[in-house]
């Protein structure tokens, strides 16, 4: 087993100095010029324009520029945004519980409904329960999630006053940032109303954000629940007298948990990907938006670290999703990749 | 289903409480458009940041007085003008106090040191702050201080006086803006001693009417009343930034009581927000302009024939009903009606399709010919969509033969191209900064601005450079006026410009508040709202 | 005997491809979902080839009288505008109809850079182990490693935003999923009898992955490119949304409700039309792709 994860570990590092070659090429191809997107209208004059070039080192050649950026990055330093002048990795830091809580949230919030929904569809193969969730959920699945997200907002913010319309929380509550995470921060001020407002706030985004998986999740149980179900041991189970519920959920789902923890698994790089979204949407001050932002104000040092902290996130949740595998089926880890 | 009606009951209680818990006290939340990038207004250019900054924790040695763009006393309780021009004295107020805060307790009062630190640090390349900040003191440039201020003199305690290389009349105006806010220098040595020195844009301390109290990035900014504050303590005691960046959202979070004053509605939904009940729109015209500029270089733009033909073929009011859902004053000058040299007897060139035919052939384009209109991909207060207005005059020109492509590029790209002069014509739009004529004709129509860029239409007219030069040299208010006027004239008759619209500006305010004044210079000020 | 070799397998093909063809439309067809998609693509791409004489209006002309005119179930709708007019006062029907033309485009622009591309890359790799493969395998990790949104702002915004441009940064992004899905079915298939048997017959490398492998691989990556078509069309309207896509006056779907969130309070059928085609549009194209799936591959089959 160690062995299988320090091989893993051994394929990560090329793929990792590819990240960085990749985030810091797309960033200096971008054209438009972060000096320019500072002054605005009023213009820069030339000799200013020469000093703040030399000062963001933009006027270096490129290959020095990506060997003094890799040189920083391996001492942890990401470099200073153009915008506000402050640390990528701090201003990173202070994001990515935002992303991290809605993330959960909404994977939570899509597990929890779509695997029982899966399960039940799959026993229940052919009934009316069945046909719907299948229509829905391919319709969840095939849903703009802007648009999404619009509707939502227009119909239970809007029209019927139900949610707040975007935002974390009220902006009347204040308290310590313990952990970054406001439903715990929340909670632990002992505001009355704080821990409610967090919670109201994040209905919406959550169902936005939460859809498109939930849609995954219910097909790819269902359909894996299908197969185990049809197998020999389920059948010898099911003979031997075990209760339905028992050989549903202990044997069956067992066995068809491999490829549920692989839709899981990915379902992180689409759950980053709709944060954009989400988070542009909802105005929500997560890591989604703050590389939105960033790529419109030709913020380089922004983008470029948060691509490959980005990146770097998605590889090491790939490689959990790998060692689990390994952990579950001991096949995979003689296999290799 | 159900378990949106449980959200909903969680909700509604949630909203109760909080309600009691700050039932004592005033607090105002001001849903922003946007994160500042800082809180050294010195640093950066967006009115966001400055909103954040220097509107509410900075005063200058003058102020604007708010709702105008009349200067009147700030830190400075007089000041006056060597009959040369060339020496500008100001009398400080005393007993002005900075901030106490958890990170700084000022031990005196504010004094010629500390005005004399905000400048240096912007102008003197050894001074550490400087350097930190690499010179980036953009505003400072665009005003061309570093130039104008040949020495800032300390007279004595209370006293300071700016020796200018040549006479200016709008540096007393320059003096009210963002970037020439008044810090503490005592503060500045102790962060230069903690050697942090980003601690300047991170915790501000200034004189201001509101003093900070801490900022979580993206989401919320928040400020206490200064009770100490020279011009008294605000009727509110906690003031709220709630960042909201989309317009529509904004007004959702005004109808739901989550926010008292909202900037930059969207104009589609105005008529909405006026028939929304508690929410009032106030209004004001902006001290702005959005126009198209043609390339006087390019070959087709040389004739001022065809340029009047093409002005004569947009339809003005067309752009203003559906770019501006019919809020915006359709621009005749490059300045705007309320500011002062205003001309009332220069003409627009009318919407007359016939009319430009028959320029477009006297100039011997009869077929119309090819051309480009230049389209910004963002919203400013002064186009808030570019690429429809773009659509519009599009399809005006084409009635007259001439055949327009739109082309956009992303905004660094699109200013530093059209600097350059790459457009054939080109939207864009200008904000006042201090309400001076001459922040406006300079800088968008004068000659070294031609030379520079700025200039979008490169177009260099000796006499009107003239009028613009002769306005410089005297205060006397008429005869800027006179100079400025002819200009006006001098502009319209050659058309570098279709001049488009000035916008108005729209505040959405509850009816809690009371005593909001619309800053024409687009600026948000709390420091006189009460709430009942 | 090589030709022989070669007319007797090609007469093989042949009847193999009749009779996958015949079981494969009996089981789509017992996919009720998939009949209907079918349908409504099927109308969609009629209406789209015919956009010029469908229509009833040009998708740039603009009626000023008639701004912002709601569509004719809603109270104040017109019949000469079914749909309503934007805010410029353009037909909304006749920009839908034309706007079809877009999606299209798009997915079959995006789905033929993936399959041509990520073909060649999967069998080159799995004909080449080692460093060739690595290299590719290894290049591909790392496109997988952005999520494929924020990747494809990244590349647009490098290219410049335009539907072109909008279009090649999502086939980059998803070009990584056909080169593993060829590579992987390219192997299962390497390992099997006929393929060391024709190599022992002394069959080209080239030949072997052209002509024996890969019609091997295709039910898959078949089923693959109907999902890459229908996620195509979303990203491009994702970033016609962020102001990255196609621009105006383009029709295109998603730029359209870019264009109309401002009126998304205001007048909600200017966003709500766009977005409901865009839905049904990818909707039946994935009851197609499940309908596919269930043709072509009766093992993966999901839904009976």
């Amino acid at each position: 087993m160690l062995r299988f994860i320090l091989h893993r570990l051994a394929i990560l590092i090329p793929t990792f100095f590819g990240i960085t070659l990749a985030a810091f090429t797309f960033i200096h191809l971008i054209p438009g010029d972060p000096i320019e997107v500072m002054a605005g209208e009023r213009g820069v004059s030339p000799e200013k324009y020469a000093e703040l070039m030399h000062a963001f080192g933009l006027d270096q050649p490129l290959w020095k520029q990506y060997l003094d950026y890799v040189w920083q990055l391996l001492h942890g330093d990401l470099g200073v945004s153009f915008v506000t002048k402050q640390p990528v990795l701090d201003e990173f830091f202070k994001l990515f519980p935002a992303t991290v809580e809605l993330s959960l949230i909404a994977l939570i919030f899509a597990i929890v409904i779509g695997i029982p929904a899966g399960i039940i569809a799959a026993v229940k193969r052919g009934s009316i329960f069945d046909h719907s969730l299948m229509t829905l959920s391919l319709t969840g699945f095939s849903m703009p999630l802007f648009w999404w997200a619009l509707l939502l907002i227009v119909t239970f913010s809007g029209t019927l006053g139900w949610t707040p319309v975007s935002g974390r929380i009220s902006a009347l509550y204040y308290f310590d940032n313990v952990t970054g995470f406001l439903l715990i921060d929340s909670w632990l001020s002992g505001q009355p109303g704080a821990f409610k407002s967090a919670v109201s706030h994040l209905i919406l985004p959550t169902i936005a954000l939460g859809t498109i998986p939930l849609a995954t999740f219910a097909r790819q149980t269902r359909s894996a629940m299908l197969e185990t179900l049809n197998e020999d041991f389920i059948k010898t189970a099911r003979a031997k007298g075990l209760s339905p519920v028992r050989v549903t959920v202990v044997h069956a789902f067992r066995n068809a948990l491999i490829p549920i923890i692989t839709v899981i698994g990915l379902s992180v790089g689409v759950l980053l990907g709709g944060a954009i979204l989400t988070e542009t949407i909802f105005s929500w001050p997560g890591i989604g938006k703050w590389m939105v932002d960033s790529i419109f104000r030709r913020d380089y040092a922004v983008v470029q670290g948060g691509l490959i902290l980005i990146a770097t996130m998605v590889i090491i949740v790939n490689l959990t999703v790998d060692v689990l595998y390994g952990l579950i089926d001991p096949r995979i880890r003689r296999k290799g990749h | 289903m159900k378990k949106n009606l449980l959200a909903m009951t969680i909700l509604a209680g949630g909203m109760m409480l909080s309600g009691q818990a700050f039932a004592a006290e005033k607090t105002l939340v001001y849903c922003s458009e946007g994160s500042p990038e800082g809180f050294d207004a010195s640093l950066f250019t967006s009115g966001t940041t400055f909103d954040a900054a220097a509107n509410t924790m900075f005063d200058g040695l003058v102020n604007f007085k708010i709702g105008t763009t009349e200067v009147v006393p700030g830190i400075a309780e007089s000041w006056s003008m060597s009959d040369d021009g060339l020496e500008l004295t100001f009398n400080l107020r005393s007993g002005v106090k900075f901030h106490s805060t958890d990170y700084f307790t000022p031990t005196r009062d504010l004094n010629a040191d500390d005005v004399i630190f905000s400048f240096t640090r912007q102008m003197d390349e050894d001074n550490v702050f400087y350097k930190h900040n690499n010179g980036a003191w953009l505003y400072f440039g665009y005003m061309d201080m570093a130039n104008l201020i040949k020495d800032i003199k300390r007279v004595d305690d209370m006293t300071v006086t700016f020796v200018l290389d040549h006479p200016e009349a709008p540096i007393v105006s320059n003096m009210a803006m963002a970037f020439a806010g008044i810090q503490s220098a005592e503060y500045a040595a102790q962060v230069e001693a903690s050697g942090n020195l980003d601690d300047m844009n991170q915790k501000p301390i200034g004189t201001g009417p509101f003093k900070f109290v801490n900022y979580q990035k993206d989401a919320v900014i928040r400020y206490a009343a200064n009770a100490d504050y020279f011009g008294g303590k605000p009727n509110i005691d906690n003031l709220v930034f709630s960042i909201t960046t989309d317009a529509s959202v904004r007004f959702q979070k005004m109808k739901a009581g989550e926010c008292h004053v909202m900037p930059y509605p969207a104009p589609a939904e105005l008529d909405m927000i006026k028939a929304t009940d508690g929410i009032t729109l106030l209004q004001s015209e902006g001290l702005n302009v959005g126009y198209l500029a043609y390339n006087t270089e390019k070959e087709n733009f040389k004739d001022v024939k065809v340029r009047k033909a093409l002005n004569h073929a947009i339809n003005k009011q067309a752009i203003k009903d559906v770019v501006f859902s019919g809020y915006a004053t359709i621009a005749v000058n490059p300045i705007p009606p309320t500011m002062w040299s205003y001309s009332t007897t220069t003409k627009d060139d009318e919407y007359d399709v016939e009319k430009a035919k028959a320029l477009l052939a006297e100039a011997g384009l009869a077929d119309g010919f090819k051309t480009n209109i230049w389209a910004m991909p963002v919203q400013r207060p002064y186009n808030p969509d570019a690429k429809k207005m773009a659509e519009l005059i599009q399809a005006d020109w084409a009635k007259i033969g001439v055949e327009a492509e739109i082309i956009t590029f992303e905004w660094g790209e699109y200013l530093k191209r059209s600097k350059a002069g790459e457009h054939d014509t080109v939207l864009l739009g200008w904000t006042g900064d201090n309400g001076d004529p001459d922040n406006f004709l300079r800088v968008l129509l004068g000659k070294v601005s031609a030379e520079q860029g700025g200039n979008r239409a490169r177009w260099a007219d000796p006499a009107f450079e003239a009028e613009l030069q002769a306005a410089l040299l005297t205060t006397d208010a008429a005869e800027r006026t006179a100079h400025y006027q002819k200009a006006q004239e001098i502009f319209k008759a050659a058309a570098p410009w279709a001049t488009i619209a000035h916008s108005i500006v729209f505040m959405p305010v509850s009816d809690k508040v009371t005593g909001y004044l619309v800053d024409p210079l687009g600026g948000h000020w709390f420091s006189n709202v009460d709430m009942n | 005997m090589s030709e022989q070799t070669s007319n007797s397998q090609t007469d093989k093909i042949q009847s193999a491809l009749r009779a996958v063809l015949s079981s494969f439309w009996f089981e789509f067809k017992q996919n009720r979902g998939a009949v209907y998609g079918l349908v409504f693509i099927s109308i969609l791409a009629f209406v789209a080839i015919f956009a010029d004489l469908v229509a009833p209006y040009s998708p740039i002309e603009q009626y000023r009288d008639f701004l912002k005119l709601p569509p004719i179930w809603s109270e104040g709708g017109n019949w000469s505008f079914i749909f309503g007019t934007d805010a410029l006062g353009r037909d909304q029907l006749s920009r839908i109809i034309h706007g079809a033309r877009y999606s299209f485009y798009i997915g079959f622009i995006v789905i033929f850079f993936c399959l041509t591309i990520g073909i060649f890359l999967g069998l080159v790799s799995a004909f080449n182990k080692g460093f060739v493969d690595t290299f590719i395998m290894r290049g591909m990790d790392i496109i997988l490693a952005f999520p494929s949104l924020l990747m494809a702002l990244a590349l647009v915004a490098i290219l410049g935003p335009s539907l072109e441009n909008a279009m090649i940064a999502i086939a980059v992004v998803y070009i990584p999923h056909f080169v593993r899905l060829t590579r992987a079915q390219a192997l299962s298939e390497l390992g099997k009898d006929y393929v060391s048997s024709s190599k022992t017959m002394g069959a080209s490398s080239m030949r072997l992955m052209f002509v024996n492998v890969l019609p091997n691989c295709m039910p898959p990556l078949i089923v693959q490119a109907t999902m890459s078509f229908s996620s195509a069309i979303l990203d491009a309207a994702a970033l016609g949304f962020l102001g990255m896509g196609a621009q105006p006056p383009t029709p295109e779907w998603g730029t359209m409700l870019a264009d109309s969130r401002s009126y998304i309070v205001s007048d909600p059928w200017l966003m709500g039309i766009p977005g409901l085609f865009i839905l049904l549009t990818v909707l039946s194209i994935n009851l197609i792709g499940d309908g596919l799936r269930d043709g072509l591959d009766p093992k993966m089959k999901s839904s009976k």
